[in-house]
């Protein structure tokens, strides 16, 4: 259980971070993720891939080798309108997750 | 979508491996970039974006992973490594594959039989609205007549179409008069095309005025005649066919299909039928539904009408025993007999199965034992138990597929070997096409993955449940205590009890067949042909034929015995009004000075034969004479009876000193009969004249032909020739030179017909003693296995009771008493089921009781004999144990 919300929180910080910067790579969404949340969110940056592989197979993101702005070869990801959709209730989901979390705080 | 790119990544794995490393590498590469422009130094810069990476080896397997997951990559790598685990036992997947090969193919065999007899829907379209009426009479389905048909046909609500077939075949003459077997039915018009909708492939259907008196004279003919008989003349339509040697006109042809062939309807002629004329066709309906229209719906319909038919016509109201049933179209018009057989014979094939899974089971479990250790070391390197599960289980499907393969070709050759054997079988449905097609292979992987299913889980759940520690530490040394294999001893005992129910199934057939073959015909059948002499002369058309005096019959029938007996090859010929089992009549006739009771006449059967019909036929003598040449028109009439005819009427009287009063034969129509008073001279032993083997035999009466004269007979002829068949076209020139006018029809060997009658006893026989030996074998090889491997397990303990002192006879008691008390267990039990069975099979079996104690104690003893040698040989090899080198192997 935890471990899967563990695992979408990821797939939702990935996904939010491909439809506010469009083309991305791995390395460029990891540090994405760290800038935007203060340095927060620490996460083993390789434990990504895995992710963003899953997300690719079940068509939520698109991606394509390119060349970096160093000439390095890197492979860019892309959100997919299917993609789009599933940011929508992961949001969703997040915003129901965080609110029952804080009604429990709340409470006791 | 997602499950064909994964599929296709599987295909594409090693590009991908190197796709995976390369995104990873760039990452780090980039990550190294910031550190150094960040003023790292390029020691510091690789370190810190490792670090932060995490382990690279993980997460490209990770990664992998989530590439091909759903199972998939896991699945192929399960497959590859459960090939891999039978290719280093090939002794033990070859044992497996063979048995589970043994146990599905006998179901592929008879399921194809069975779905194609009963199961598949008839290739015609729309089958759910094609329906037959059966009336029942009796527990039996018998014809309505088309009088009543006629009365349905108008009167109903339901039937978008309602057809009647006549059973009263009508034969194709050839041009040169010899007579042909060709024959076909007659027809309601419309019938083929607009009720079953088999369409035509020249021509038209019948109109639905045609067959009345003036315009029946008209032929559809099938494919298969078209083809072989008019060599497919395509301008056949208009040209004109003999058929009961009258011209008809052809007016269609039919196209290929599954009721076209030898054994099918091989032309149709019309016949009009209107209700309130009563009619002498009889015969089945076959109508279709209008959409919409259940099976009740119709049923009620045909109710009401038959209902006010039976009130009209025979002023019946309750309903009398028989009845109609609207039932759908199928190819089930097999005798009910044989239709229980193949049930049977599908649920025996179905326990053939199960012991070959027990079987399986057992080998499983016992190479689970010695794969312990295997495993246990598995699951210390971090396997989970499901993952073991499904290695295991996809082990078993594995093989059974490979099992199934061979099952499936074994399958279709007990098929082919069966129809090649019994081709009578299905024959009498041309509907039915017994071959490999999808849905019987469909079911044959399907059966074969169940199997694998079965007995893959019991293992993979023995598997999971390892005590890692205690295995490990155990080494390969098996555990102590009495029941070490709990699962193997049920096993065993499951398979013998099967094998038990079926062995007593075989038996019962068996004992039922050896009852038939020694059933007393009352007569020799070999070396003996038949044939039915018919007039060719119209019959019933334009006033009533001429039929010929006694005295010019007998003239030449004489004529016509010398002329047959002149046949190269036959030895002697006899003319009779009925052959041997092909049924008889029933008479009134009263003994001479009895009382006679008016309401319940004495009845028997009453032929006339030529003397030498008692030779040809080895017919034998009880007391008196019988018939001879000497018995003549002018001569006292004599008459010979049956022994039941005697015990049933002539128990207190001397039989030869009697005389019976009967009606004569006179030509011409009368309207009171002539009697005549017959001496009695002889009493023959029974003939069997039932149309079935089994059948009562009734009491019967012969007269000499000679004494009588009557013209339409039957011939009979004994042959030298060891096949009769041979001197056919010898006797069908004979007869024409004598009868210009007559042909011969229905030609068979008696030899035949009598195994005809036995030929579904026959197959249930072969085919329940083949199962059976083949579910004998499976057990035997499953106790075999089960008391090796006990054997193989108990060496220490061996060692260690002959160390004691204990003799190598008593040890090999000991291990024999273990596997025996497994197998009285199974006997027990199987001896319970095959009560039962023998219940089911009861009504089939012909002298034999549910409970045969003969052939159940023959089956047990079998199988008794079978455990103990399959138990005495693995444990004579413990005799062969040395003590020393057992206790040192510690």
């Amino acid at each position: 259980m935890a471990r899967n919300d563990l695992q979408g929180s990821l797939d939702l910080l990935v996904l939010k971070t491909l439809s506010q910067r469009g083309k991305l790579h791995g390395y460029g969404i990891v540090a994405h993720i760290q800038r935007a949340s203060d340095e927060l969110l620490q996460v083993e940056e390789g434990s990504i891939y895995p992710a963003l592989h899953r997300m690719e197979q079940s068509g939520w993101i698109r991606a394509e080798w390119a060349l970096t702005e160093t000439g390095r070869k890197a492979k860019y990801y892309k959100l997919t309108a299917a993609g789009g959709k599933q940011l929508q209730a992961a949001e969703e989901g997040f915003e129901q997750l965080v609110k029952g979390v804080r009604a429990m705080l709340r409470y006791a | 979508m997602a499950l064909i790119r994964r599929m296709v990544n599987l295909f594409r794995r090693s590009r991908m491996d190197g796709e995976i490393e390369a995104e990873l590498r760039s990452h780090i590469e980039m990550r190294i970039e910031e550190n150094l422009a960040a003023g790292m130094t390029a020691e510091e810069a690789r370190r810190d974006a490792l670090v932060r990476f995490g382990n690279q080896v993980v997460m490209k397997e990770r990664v992998t992973a989530a590439d091909a997951s759903l199972g998939l990559g896991n699945l192929w790598r399960n497959v590859r490594f459960a090939l891999r685990q039978l290719r280093r036992s090939p002794g033990f997947a070859l044992t497996a594959i063979v048995t589970l090969a043994l146990g599905i193919g006998p179901n592929v065999a008879i399921f194809s039989i069975v779905w194609a007899t009963f199961l598949a829907p008839v290739p015609y379209p729309h089958p759910e609205r094609l329906v037959v009426v059966w009336n029942h009479y009796k527990g039996e389905r018998t014809p309505t007549s088309g009088e009543e048909y006629a009365q349905f046909a108008a009167e109903n609500h339901t039937f978008q179409s309602l057809a009647f077939q006549s059973w009263a075949l009508v034969h194709l003459t050839n041009p040169d008069h010899t007579a042909d077997e060709i024959a076909g039915f007659p027809m309601s018009p419309g019938l083929e095309t607009r009720t079953v909708g088999h369409s035509l492939l020249l021509g038209r259907d019948f109109q639905p005025d045609e067959g009345g008196p003036r315009n029946d004279h008209l032929v559809i003919v099938s494919h298969w005649l078209w083809q072989n008989l008019y060599n497919s003349d395509a301008n056949i339509l208009g040209k004109s066919i003999l058929i009961q040697d009258e011209p008809y006109t052809v007016i269609g042809v039919m196209q290929a299909g599954p009721r076209d062939g030898p054994g099918g309807v091989q032309f149709t002629v019309p016949i009009r039928l209107l209700s309130g004329v009563p009619t002498n066709h009889f015969g089945i309906m076959i109508g279709r539904l209008k959409s919409g229209i259940t099976l009740a719906q119709a049923q009620a319909d045909i109710d009401a009408i038959d209902r006010r038919f039976m009130t009209q016509r025979f002023a019946i109201v309750d309903p009398i025993a028989s009845s109609l049933t609207v039932e759908l179209f199928r190819n089930d018009w097999l005798d009910v007999k044989i239709q229980r057989n193949l049930w049977l014979l599908l649920a025996s094939v179905g326990l053939v199965l199960l012991i070959a899974c027990a079987n399986i089971a057992n080998l499983l479990l016992a190479r689970g034992n010695s794969r312990k250790q295997e495993l246990a070391v598995r699951s210390a390197l971090g396997a989970t138990r499901s993952q073991i599960f499904v290695q295991l289980l996809t082990e078993s499907l594995l093989l059974a597929l490979l099992g199934g393969m061979t099952g499936i070709a074994l399958g279709w050759g007990i098929m082919k070997l069966s129809m090649a054997s019994f081709p009578n079988l299905v024959n009498a449905s041309s509907d039915a096409v017994v071959k490999m097609n999808p849905p019987v292979l469909c079911i044959a992987v399907a059966i074969s993955l169940l199997a694998g299913v079965i007995f893959g889980c019991a293992p993979g759940w023995k598997a999971t449940r390892l005590n890692l520690i205690e295995t490990l530490k155990q080494g390969s040394r098996s555990s102590g205590g009495r029941s070490r294999a709990p699962a193997q001893s049920v096993l065993v005992v499951a398979e013998i009890s099967l094998a038990l129910i079926l062995l007593s199934g075989a038996g019962l057939a068996l004992h039922s067949f050896w009852n038939l073959s020694r059933i007393d015909l009352g007569f020799t059948a070999d070396h003996v042909l038949t044939a039915m002499l018919r007039s060719r002369e119209a019959p019933g058309r334009g006033g009533m034929p001429t039929i010929p005096s006694p005295q010019q019959t007998i003239v030449h029938q004489h004529q016509l015995i010398d002329r047959i007996r002149t046949v190269p090859g036959v030895a002697d010929a006899a003319l009779a009004t009925q052959m041997p089992l092909h049924g008889y009549g029933t008479f009134p006739f009263s003994v001479a000075g009895q009382p006679v009771d008016k309401a319940h006449p004495s009845l028997a059967d009453y032929e006339a034969v030529t003397p030498g019909f008692f030779s040809i036929l080895g017919v034998r003598l009880v007391r008196g004479r019988f018939l001879n040449d000497g018995d003549t028109l002018t001569s006292p009439l004599v008459i010979m009876v049956n022994e039941t005819f005697a015990r049933r009427y002539l128990n207190n009287l001397d039989p030869l000193n009697q005389h019976l009063q009967l009606p004569r034969f006179v030509p011409g129509y009368h309207q009171s009969p002539q009697f005549g008073q017959y001496q009695i001279v002889g009493i023959f032993h029974d003939v069997l004249d039932s149309e079935h083997l089994t059948g009562p035999t009734q009491p019967e009466m012969l007269v000499s032909q000679w004494q009588t004269g009557v013209p339409g007979i039957f011939i009979a002829v004994r042959t030298v020739a060891r096949d009769p068949s041979t001197v056919t076209p010898g006797l069908q020139a004979a007869v024409a030179a004598v009868e210009p006018t007559a042909g011969i029809d229905d030609v068979e060997n008696m030899r035949e017909v009598v195994d005809r009658q036995s030929s579904s006893d026959r197959f249930e026989m072969v085919l329940f003693g083949g199962f059976a030996a083949v579910a004998l074998m499976l057990a035997a090889v499953g106790i075999y296995g089960v008391m090796s491997f006990a054997v193989a397990q108990r060496t220490h303990e061996i060692g260690v009771r002959m160390a004691l002192g204990a003799r190598r006879s008593e040890v090999v008691m000991l291990m024999v008493r273990g596997g025996m008390r497994l197998a009285l267990i199974g006997i027990a039990i199987g001896l319970a089921g095959a009560y039962g069975l023998g219940r089911l099979m009861h009504t089939t079996l012909y002298g034999v009781e549910a409970a045969d104690l003969g052939s159940l104690t023959a089956v047990a003893a079998l199988l008794f004999v079978a455990a103990m040698l399959a138990c005495w040989l693995p444990a004579r090899r413990s005799a062969a144990i040395d003590p020393m080198q057992a206790l040192r192997n510690e």
